[in-house]
């Protein structure tokens, strides 16, 4: 599929947005930066800030609506959604996170080998990541819920091993045009070996094109994951992710109690949104290189 | 300019408000008193089509010999005629057995109805019958099999008649054929198609008031009107009914409320508030032999009595029958005994009993210090113990971790395993597969007849399939139930019944949580089915059903 | 160009042996022992084992297995349900429909409103631009399954414009029935589709040959449709070949949400339950789709741009 042209195709100059000077340009990319920064504090941190026991039971409160007490008010057992969904940042966000770190470091590493060695190794590699394209993600992740059963860390691997052509395929072109320049062709000529070019000097440049796709592969990882424990298949209750408080907040909306259901889904909005707009921003405004799922 | 984020994130914001503001235009109070009413008004016009939901969800087969399970009984019973039916006061009557007698104590004969007929012309023979109830007693009907194993023989003793000889003097068996094990299917039939019948493309083929419609897999399964049923009475007043097989709880709710699904049994517990409401329709809420239950397996993890004992007085039932079943349940402490009317001589007695059962500790409030002095005594379990729950099943989620957190209030660890449907009924199916849980959970625990010795029978029996826990009776208690079964006469076996449930108690095989009335929601424009349970899958119950004037 | 044609259709030939082998084989790879799963979860005694086996040709070979799933998939034949005891044949065709009709309205609706949105916002600067811009990166944020329940809480269950389950009969009752379905669907994959054909028409306006065309002083609505469009609507065809492929999986979710039942929701339903001939079956439906989409457009694209064929 060497006939798939513009989508994948880095603009050419692409260079970090991220200013000396801070300026209005830049508000949107450090409004994102700090929403990011907050989920992944909740991340960390969020059994330690969590006001109460995410799992504390109190059958007398069931379905309260916000208050002082309970910022997001209760769930059916009583628990305080505030709470779970603070907690709930770790399992929600923790697996896309591994999906993205390990896609764009395999994807890095086929792209800038294939880009590199040319020749039949890129045409090993290209061809396989054209078959890879062939199975969508959440394809492959519902096949290792079938294959090893529900839970999440079939999916994770799943869905990390389908982002990596994605990757793989938007650093290749990068790389591939990064390679024609001057300056590879001197350090070559110098004696440099190929490996040291690469991790020195060529990657750093592409550094951009990189770092968006990561991003990107956290969101797709992301939105995939969640609809896989949306749809039971994944995290399981009583565990709280924001996929799984979604659809159990489904049966409190009947009893009159919509709150489950909607701050999950803003949390989950709000950190996509995040995170596609700074993908945007660090690697310039080109269209994304893999469609959402 | 706006910076895009913000502009996004108030976009977002003003999204979910709208949405705030349309979800609270609901309802939001809800009441707490269940008042019974079994009998919707009876039917007085005739209807074209009505839209039924099958909450638990679409059948598997239905070859009567896999149709254990409410779905597939409740479309079944109006299609395929059983020897006895059970009517919505618990009464056994007669199906197409036109009578029966007992001549011996250790037999039952079952004269069946001349002029029979078959939807495709063929008259109902005894071979028909004789091969039918034969295919039960086989081990492939795994449900119905156990039941088989208390016959001696099944023989054709007349053109019209049919005698069962028992192992011992047996009333269960007699009674077990007013429920789903003795369906009648025409017997060529069913040996040509093989193993295609019960299947969409295979059908059925019976002599019930309602015949095979058309089975659209996974969208909807309909039956039509039979006007030639033999019993002229019942011929329905309804031309066809088309069954959905929505599981989702918000689905069957909107369904319900917009009228674009007309009635169910089984509406969703978490939408009773609502439907109560709903000037789309009427919610009945009747009487049945459904309760939720908390069962140990055969694993290690409870086998030291007290630590069930504690765990049963530590469960606040009268908090998990108004939170998670939104008052439509009771507290219930008997395994066995449910707090509903049995029919004819037997009330007074289980009346009685009943009164007695609401006064044990732990029934309506918890008993949390003799709870943690009962779990003192016994050896503290080194890892927490797995509770099985359906997995997304709003109910079994709240009823599983409130009684996580009441357990470890007592200092009781247990971690909650949701299983899907598959894995669920594995774990019912064998034995091997329960080892690895230490208790299940099940929400709707249940007889095919309004009998506690039948429960007793599937449940504190060795050898019985639903004896999930592995329990052995002692010979003594042994002994009670032999002579509970050979009883004939209702109130005495009554009497023996509530000294056998006391031992049993004793010994306490499973906790019971709470008792379930059978729920039931009509579409006004609909009436007759009554909210009883059996009757919902052992009597043709879709033959009630019509428009309210006529 | 026929060298070209030849060689895509190799490589699809290529994909979907590669993809059904990986599909049959993966499940080979399931815990447990089949024979059980035949049985689903009913206990198994000897002969019923011996039984099942036989029939099923459990001690052939993997290869010789999975070369008559091959042959009998060719023909239709996927086996039977485990559960429902059904031919697989029958039970996808009765859903095959709702999926296709869904994936269709959406497809339509993801490729009319994404380019729409695209090329306004490529070509209109000022606030529409920013605006549509703006409105399609949030578009890509909302996932499918919480545009399902926004859609289906505010537009079905409270204004009540919308039926709240199902997928009608009849086609005008079809198309109302998925509505919503294909809006939530398409949501996301437009609000992509919309960025995509942002970036293809802004580069293609900075293109040497559209410069020159426009100051020769060609009329723009004729060095647009001529030559910006046309170049543009090559990465907007890739693009959409592989969303519509991707749409059959994540129709899983909608049809989830709605209640449909269509091949997503068996195909969750299925693999819930371990039903691993249907899981087989729908997995290879979504591949060929999946090839057979993107050979069409790769076709669409030789035809749009010649100088693909000869690379």
């Amino acid at each position: 599929m060497n006939s798939r042209p513009a989508v994948l195709r880095s603009p050419v100059g692409v260079r970090l947005h991220l200013p000396s000077r801070i300026g209005a340009a830049q508000i949107p990319t450090i409004f994102c930066l700090i929403v990011l920064g907050a989920i992944a504090f909740l991340v960390v941190f969020g059994p330690l800030v969590a006001p109460q026991d995410p799992n504390a039971v109190n059958l007398s409160v069931s379905l309260q609506g916000p208050s002082g007490a309970h910022p997001f008010g209760t769930d059916i057992a009583g628990r305080d959604l505030f709470s779970r969904i603070i907690v709930g940042a770790r399992t929600s966000v923790l697996g896309p996170l591994v999906i993205a770190v390990t896609a764009t470091a395999v994807g890095t590493l086929v792209g800038v080998v294939a880009a590199w060695k040319r020749g039949w190794i890129d045409s090993i590699l290209s061809r396989t990541m054209d078959v890879m394209f062939a199975i969508p993600g959440l394809l492959l992740a519902f096949m290792a819920v079938a294959v090893f059963g529900r839970g999440i860390t079939a999916p994770v691997i799943a869905l990390a091993i389908a982002n990596i052509p994605w990757v793989g395929r938007v650093v290749r072109s990068a790389a591939l045009r990064e390679r024609t320049l001057p300056y590879i062709a001197a350090y070559t000529t110098q004696g440099f070996s190929s490996f040291r070019i690469c991790l020195r000097h060529l990657l750093p440049n592409i550094m951009p094109t990189v770092l968006a796709q990561g991003t990107l592969a956290f969101t797709y990882g992301l939105v995939d994951l969640l609809a896989l424990n949306f749809l039971g298949l994944g995290v399981q209750p009583p565990t709280a992710d924001w996929g799984v408080l979604v659809s159990e907040g489904q049966d409190s909306i009947l009893r009159g109690a919509p709150e489950e259901t909607l701050f999950a889904s803003l949390f989950i909005v709000i950190t996509v949104v995040a995170a596609t707009v700074l993908s945007q921003r660090i690697g310039g405004d080109e269209a994304p290189a893999a469609p959402p799922a | 300019m706006m910076p895009r984020c913000i502009r996004v994130l108030a976009t977002v914001t003003a999204f979910a408000v709208a949405a705030v503001v349309a979800g609270c235009g609901g309802s939001s109070s809800s009441s707490n008193g269940i008042q019974s009413q079994v009998n919707s008004p009876p039917a007085k016009g005739n209807l074209g089509n009505v839209t039924w939901d099958l909450p638990q969800g679409e059948p598997v087969p239905l070859d009567p010999t896999q149709d254990y399970n409410v779905s597939e009984n409740q479309v079944l019973v109006n299609m395929c005629d059983q020897l006895m039916w059970v009517g919505p006061d618990f009464k056994i009557v007669p199906g197409l057995a036109s009578s029966f007698s007992h001549p011996t104590p250790l037999t039952w004969v079952y004269n069946i109805r001349p002029g029979v007929k078959f939807w495709d012309g063929h008259p109902l023979t005894a071979d028909d019958v004789l091969f039918s109830l034969d295919r039960q007693i086989q081990p492939t009907s795994y449900y119905f099999n156990p039941f088989g194993q208390m016959i001696s023989s099944i023989k054709k003793s007349g053109p019209l008649q049919i005698t069962i000889t028992t192992k011992r003097p047996n009333i269960i068996v007699n009674e077990m054929m007013a429920s789903g094990m003795s369906v009648v299917t025409e017997k060529a039939y069913t040996e040509k198609a093989g193993k295609n019948y019960g299947t969409p493309s295979g059908g059925v083929m019976c002599s019930g008031p309602f015949k095979f419609g058309k089975w659209v897999p996974g969208q909807q399964l309909t039956i039509l009107r039979n006007p030639d049923y033999w019993n002229k009475a019942m011929v329905p007043k309804v031309q066809s009914v088309t069954f959905k097989f929505v599981t989702d709880s918000s689905t069957v709710t909107n369904a319900l409320l917009s009228g674009e699904i007309q009635g169910t049994y089984d509406p969703p517990a978490s939408a009773v508030g609502r439907l109560q409401q709903t000037s789309a329709g009427h919610l009945y809420i009747g009487q049945g032999t459904n309760f939720a239950a908390f069962q140990p397996t055969t694993s290690q993890g409870w086998k030291h009595p007290p630590l069930l004992k504690a765990l049963s007085l530590a469960i606040d039932r009268t908090a998990l029958a108004k939170v998670a079943f939104s008052g439509s349940a009771s507290p219930q402490i008997s395994g066995n005994v449910s707090p509903l009317t049995y029919p004819g001589a037997q009330q007074k007695t289980f009346a009685d009993y009943n009164a007695e059962l609401t006064k044990e500790p732990g029934f309506a409030t918890p008993d949390l210090a003799q709870a943690r002095k009962l779990a003192a005594q016994a050896p503290k379990p080194s890892h927490p113990l797995t509770l099985v729950v359906p997995a997304g099943d709003a109910t079994a989620n709240v009823l599983g971790t409130t009684i996580v957190a009441e357990a470890k209030a007592i200092g009781i660890p247990i971690k909650v395993v949701p299983l899907q449907p598959a894995d669920l009924s594995a774990l019912f199916l064998s034995p091997d597969a329960r080892k690895k849980y230490d208790a299940i959970l099940y929400l709707q625990f249940w007889t095919d007849i309004a009998d506690p010795l039948q429960h007793i029978a599937e449940n504190d029996l060795p050898g019985s399939i639903t004896n999930t826990t592995g329990y052995i009776p002692p010979p003594a208690i042994l002994k009670q139930y032999n002579q509970a079964i050979a009883q004939t006469d209702s109130a005495k076996r009554a009497g023996l019944t509530v000294k056998l449930d006391k031992e049993l108690n004793k010994q306490l095989p499973y906790v019971s949580l709470v008792y379930l009335p059978q729920r039931m929601f009509l579409n006004k424009k609909i009436t007759g089915p009554a909210a009883s349970f059996p009757y919902v899958m052992h009597y043709p119950w879709a033959t009630t059903l019509g428009a309210p004037a006529g | 160009m026929f060298s070209f044609i030849v060689r895509r259709l190799v490589f699809s030939v290529l994909v979907l042996f590669i993809a059904s082998f990986l599909i049959y084989g993966s499940l080979e790879l399931a815990p447990g022992d089949p024979v059980t799963a035949l049985a689903a979860g009913h206990p198994v005694d000897a002969q019923t084992r011996a039984r099942l086996t036989a029939e099923n040709h459990l001690n052939d070979p993997f290869l010789v297995r999975y070369a008559r799933w091959t042959e009998n998939a060719l023909h239709g034949d996927f086996g039977r349900s485990y559960l429902e005891g059904e031919s697989v044949g029958t039970l996808i065709r009765a859903r095959v429909g709702t999926t296709l009709l869904l994936v269709s309205m959406s497809s339509l609706l993801i490729i009319l409103g994404g380019v729409a949105i695209g090329t306004v916002a490529a070509l209109r600067r000022g606030w529409t631009g920013t605006a549509l811009t703006a409105a399609a990166g949030m578009g890509l944020g909302v996932p499918t399954f919480v545009a399902s329940m926004l859609l289906l809480t505010v537009f079905a269950v409270e204004l009540g414009w919308f039926p709240v389950f199902g997928s009608g009969s009849g086609f005008i009752d079809r198309i109302w029935h998925l509505t919503l379905p294909a809006i939530a669907l398409a949501f996301a994959s437009m609000a992509y589709i919309a960025r995509v054909t942002q970036a293809s028409v802004e580069g293609e306006l900075q293109r040497e040959h559209v410069m020159t065309a426009t100051a020769r002083g060609l009329p723009r609505r004729q060095v647009i449709r001529r030559h910006v469009l046309r170049n543009a609507s090559i990465p907007v065809a890739t693009a959409s070949g592989l969303i519509v492929a991707y749409l059959v999986v994540g129709a899983a979710v909608v049809e989830q949400s709605f209640s449909l039942n269509g091949l997503g929701s068996f195909l969750v339903s299925s693999i819930s339950r371990d039903d691993f001939p249907v899981v087989q079956a729908i997995a290879l439906i979504v591949i060929v789709v999946f090839v057979v989409v993107n050979f069409i457009v790769d076709l669409l694209v030789s035809f749009l741009d010649p100088r693909v064929g000869l690379e």
